[in-house]
């Protein structure tokens, strides 16, 4: 064994030992949530990562499934003019169901807990943006003509759920919280009209909810992100 | 042996900062994982300290050495699956064996430095 061997071979393995450790640094440091948790808590936040790290890649999965059939349709219909013709209608019914990103005019509210709210307050509750209000603003949006709308982001569909879990909302089973978000695309001005003298806004804006209604020329909301299921349901005949 | 040593130490010193300069381009690895990489590292560490003491021993062969590295590493990593598959920690008798390796060859290496260390005064002595 002569001299140049025996250091060539330890330098390579020490490449590969310190990019291991600092690899692994890297790893430890991008996953630790905060160093303060108790250690028995170490496993449940082991399992959680492990969970959120399962489903992102399974929802992946699921996207890259989506565009494969998108591929395949487009394909499919290239050569036959009945075809594009069924295409457009299922894009056109498929962006009704809620399942693609749309974009559009509209207007964009947001409204938010009252920061100086304080529990001296006669009745604090008051000052708090409630689930009941979102769908009372949602129910507004849709009277005024809106076409689609999302709440943080969370596309409203025919399935969808605004609930209150203690101190957050939920809206398609996501917790979100203050400030509210809720996009909506239609006719600006006739969206607008949820402000009128009168309205639920003012309601909310003199019980000291922090509302803000922005119009755009263009809002973009983002298409329902998890599996519709009809177990139960069939056609009539 | 004095030059292999200069050469061992340029070797190590070289190595490490490239692994190190690999290391922070690599990407991230998943977390699942992390838990084996961690036992692989400690594993790895064990050979290196057991290459280098054998160096000193003068003993060293190529083939013990890298497939100690590997093997050491794969079977350490095989252990860990197992304890999570019987829900038992094995991987810290791995640990165990591995560190108590480490500390015997860090005395090796630190007896024959000493003992060099010693001779030397000694003979400087005599000198005088």
């Amino acid at each position: 064994m002569n001299k140049k061997q025996i250091a060539i071979t330890l330098g390579v393995m020490c490449v590969l030992l310190t990019s291991g450790i600092i690899v692994q640094v890297n790893t430890i440091k991008k996953n630790s949530i905060s160093n303060n948790i108790k250690t028995s808590n170490n496993d449940l936040r082991d399992e959680v990562l492990k969970w959120k790290e399962k489903y992102e890649r399974t929802y992946l999965d699921l996207q890259e499934s989506g565009n494969r059939l998108e591929k395949v349709r487009q394909e499919a219909s290239k050569n036959n003019n009945s075809f594009t013709e069924m295409e457009q209608e299922l894009k056109s019914m498929n962006s009704l169901l809620g399942l693609t990103d749309l974009t559009g005019e509209g207007i964009i509210i947001t409204v938010a807990d009252n920061e100086n709210a304080s529990i001296k307050d006669e009745d604090l509750s008051d000052e708090l943006v409630h689930n009941t209000d979102i769908i009372e603003l949602v129910n507004e949006l849709k009277n005024t003509g809106a076409e689609a709308i999302s709440i943080n982001g969370q596309r409203v569909v025919s399935t969808t759920a605004i609930d209150c879990v203690g101190a957050v909302i939920t809206v398609n089973g996501v917790k979100i919280n203050s400030p509210f978000t809720i996009s909506a695309i239609g006719n600006r001005e006739r969206l607008n009209g949820i402000t009128r003298p009168g309205s639920y806004i003012e309601i909310m804006e003199e019980y000291g909810i922090v509302v803000e209604v922005k119009k755009s020329a263009e809002v973009t909301i983002p298409k329902y992100n998890k599996v519709m299921n009809a177990k139960y349901m069939s056609i009539k005949k | 042996m004095k030059g292999l040593i200069k050469l061992i130490v340029i070797a190590i010193i070289l190595g490490c900062l490239i692994g190190a300069i690999l290391g922070i381009n690599a990407p991230v690895i998943s977390y699942t994982y992390s838990k084996y990489l961690a036992i692989a590292i400690v594993a790895a560490l064990d050979s290196i300290f057991g290459g280098i003491s054998s160096t000193l021993k003068g003993n060293f062969d190529f083939k013990v050495f890298v497939s100690g590295f590997f093997g050491n590493a794969i079977l350490s990593m095989l252990l860990t699956f197992l304890g999570d598959k019987l829900n038992i920690d094995i991987y810290l008798a791995a640990i165990v064996v591995f560190v108590n390796r480490m500390f015997l060859n860090l005395t090796i290496i630190r007896k024959y430095y000493i003992e060099k260390i010693w001779t030397k005064t000694k003979e400087v002595k005599k000198i005088d």
